[in-house]
């Protein structure tokens, strides 16, 4: 993350529940929310009339103070001048739709991809954050995907904000014709874009080649004993950092701690290792086992086979 | 199982290739793997071309199943099916239902329930299919399917009758009941641009050391499921034996009966009678059905998935274990 942050905290009068310490509020935004988002978004580049607008959802911690997108679906909207209308119903539909899948997860916020803050900005943060099905009493999060400019399209640029609303509490100001709405200062707060799970994390590096391949499209692959090859290959790269380290080791303090510290570590190996028939035993004991497992399980699996062939042959015998 | 007889083919399915969407790929294994060990399915819709489905969007049914293909009938999984797709239809994407996607062990999604719910959805659509994550290998490798039931399968399904028979005339055994699709991982545009301009930012996997598969305890799980896969097989196929003997006593009983005829005829043409009738055996003997084969070639295909992945795991234990054991040795000495 190359941009920095300065946390403001102002009181948000309309969310009661908002993080009353001065810690700042860190955002998580899981890897297969943001992909959905980034889908939805990319719809604003055929229609530059129409708001692409959606509701975010996932977890808080107990203050508040951390939240992590975990999904996100579209909430249809229109615009007309300065009043914008969301299709509340439909909002409420996804919403307890999603609700009876995750039970535990509720409405954080909402995004979109426009390029600048305005009023119309202000009216839809307003409806995230107030009434029943939405972010209330907590504060609602604005992600913002920036990647339009004067229709051309640019790298997708991730900015957060959570908005304070300013003003008398329970004011609420004209904006242009007729619209009530409480007005909002969106502070950015810092995001990071995350994998929870490992399964995750390995179908990412899968994923992660699809803008190289050829089409934009990658087998989702199951090669014979990949996890082996990966595992070998990253202790190999671990062992060669060490030892690439170890040539370009300088007489400092720190480096003869280090280099202090992995002769013990070498040194204080289990007895067992220095045991060289003992260890050679247990190994071979190991072995076995498994080549007892994988004979048996084999000798199951030509048994299966065998069965189905001999129950067809009598078959045919008789009929 | 159905036993209406319907004697129409089922149709040649068209499509050869599943196309995940990346946020659905993670969406997947996100759901499964977070809530592993209990099993979870879910709906996956999206659009359908001549020769490949893309799958747009991936929703799990609100429970945990209990077992492999228990919510893809249930009335609750249906019913929430049928309101994503509504709700989604009415925010103007133009997705169908597709297939489901299911988290198992290994063997274990060869569940009668799973089959029977996707033979009737290959009924309705002959292009529907199911992704089954297999989380034997979970934390170390993703192991995503698209299988959907053979042809020889669903014709004999039809027929409803599952005798021996049958199988042979369809050509099918436990290897072929399903086939498996090419899966294919696509991204948007503007996903492709996020995971350009953030390539240094992408995580690795988590630490990756040569630990020994033995102290897990997969392996015994797999081991365990085999026993039961085993068990029920067992069981089946004493029926199915019994079944044999008694056919072998009725054709016994059916040869001497036949034996005696022919002696007789013979007898009563060297008095000039006329002959019996050779064939009345069908009326006076009576064979026995056999039972359905369908749970036998089920197990059994089972059993196969559950060694494959036993023999896997030994295999990729056998080569740390020799690796580490050449290692030691050799720096020891």
């Amino acid at each position: 993350m190359t941009n920095t942050y300065m946390h403001l905290v102002r009181p948000t009068v309309s969310a009661p529940a908002a993080t009353s310490t001065a810690a700042p509020v860190g955002i998580k935004i899981h890897n297969s929310a943001l992909f959905t988002i980034l889908e939805i978004v990319s719809k604003q580049a055929l229609d530059s009339n129409t708001r692409i607008l959606g509701t975010l959802l996932g977890t808080r911690n107990d203050d508040g103070s951390n939240v992590e997108i975990r999904d996100a679906f579209m909430v249809p909207c229109t615009e007309s001048g300065d009043s914008v209308s969301i299709e509340e119903a439909k909002h409420k539909t996804l919403y307890s739709l999603y609700k009876k899948t995750h039970p535990k997860e509720f409405i954080l916020g909402w995004f979109d991809c426009a390029n600048e803050i305005n009023g119309s900005t202000g009216l839809i943060h307003d409806f995230f954050s107030k009434g029943a099905d939405r972010a209330y009493p907590f504060p609602a999060i604005y992600l913002n995907v920036k990647y339009l400019e004067n229709s051309q399209i640019n790298f997708p640029q991730l900015t957060t904000y959570v908005g304070a609303a300013i003003g008398k509490q329970g004011a609420a100001q004209r904006i242009g014709w007729k619209t009530l709405a409480t007005l909002y200062i969106f502070t950015p707060v810092p995001h990071a874009v995350t994998s929870s799970t490992v399964s995750e994390k390995l179908a990412m590096n899968r994923i992660n080649q699809t803008p190289t391949a050829k089409n934009g499209i990658v087998e989702l692959e199951q090669e014979h004993l990949s996890a082996v090859s990966r595992e070998i290959s990253t202790v190999l790269a671990n062992l060669d950092a060490v030892l690439a380290h170890i040539d370009s080791i300088s007489n400092t303090d720190a480096n003869l701690d280090l280099l202090r510290e992995l002769s013990n570590s070498l040194l204080n190996r289990p007895t067992i290792l220095s045991d060289m028939d003992s260890l050679k035993s247990l190994f071979q004991a190991h072995n076995q086992d498994i080549i007892m497992i994988e004979y048996l399980t084999r000798a199951v699996k030509e048994q299966v086979e065998l069965s189905a062939r001999l129950s067809s042959e009598a078959e045919k015998k008789i009929a | 199982m159905s036993t209406r007889k319907t004697t129409k083919a089922p149709e040649p399915p068209t499509v050869s290739t599943v196309i995940l969407e990346g946020s659905v790929l993670l969406s997947i294994v996100r759901h499964t793997s977070e809530n592993y060990p209990s099993l979870y399915s879910g709906s996956l819709l999206g659009f359908e071309d001549q020769q490949q489905v893309t799958v747009s969007h991936a929703y799990p049914f609100p429970y945990p199943d209990q077992y492999e293909g228990g919510s893809l009938r249930s009335r609750g999984g249906n019913k929430y099916q049928k309101e994503i797709l509504d709700a989604l239809q009415s925010l103007d994407e133009g997705v169908e239902f597709l297939g489901w996607f299911q988290s198992t062990i290994s063997g274990n999604f060869v569940s009668p329930q799973l089959v029977e719910a996707v033979a009737q959805q290959q009924l309705v659509n002959k292009n529907a299919f199911i992704l089954i994550h297999n989380m034997a290998s979970i934390g170390k490798e993703v192991q995503l399917k698209a299988m959907r039931l053979s042809q020889n399968f669903l014709s004999t399904y039809i027929q409803g009758q599952w005798k021996t028979k049958d199988l042979e005339e369809n050509k099918l055994s436990f290897l072929n009941i399903f086939e498996e699709l090419k899966v294919e991982i696509h991204n948007q545009h503007l996903v492709n641009l996020f995971l350009v301009d953030n390539a240094s930012t992408v995580e690795t996997s988590a630490p990756d050391s040569l630990n020994f598969n033995a102290n897990t305890n997969i392996t015994t799980q797999l081991l365990e499921n085999l026993y039961t896969q085993i068990d029920s097989y067992n069981f089946d196929q004493t029926n199915f034996n019994y079944y044999q003997r008694q056919l072998q006593k009725e054709h016994t009983k059916i040869l001497q009966w036949k034996q005696a005829r022919k002696a007789e005829n013979f007898e009563r043409a060297k008095v000039g009678e006329p002959e019996l009738d050779t064939e009345e055996w069908k009326q006076i003997f009576k064979l026995p059905t056999g039972p359905s084969r369908l749970n036998n070639t089920l197990y059994s295909r089972a059993i196969d998935e559950f060694a494959d992945d036993i023999l896997k795991q030994c295999d990729e234990e056998l080569i740390k274990s020799f690796a580490i054991e050449r290692k030691l040795t050799a720096s020891l000495v």
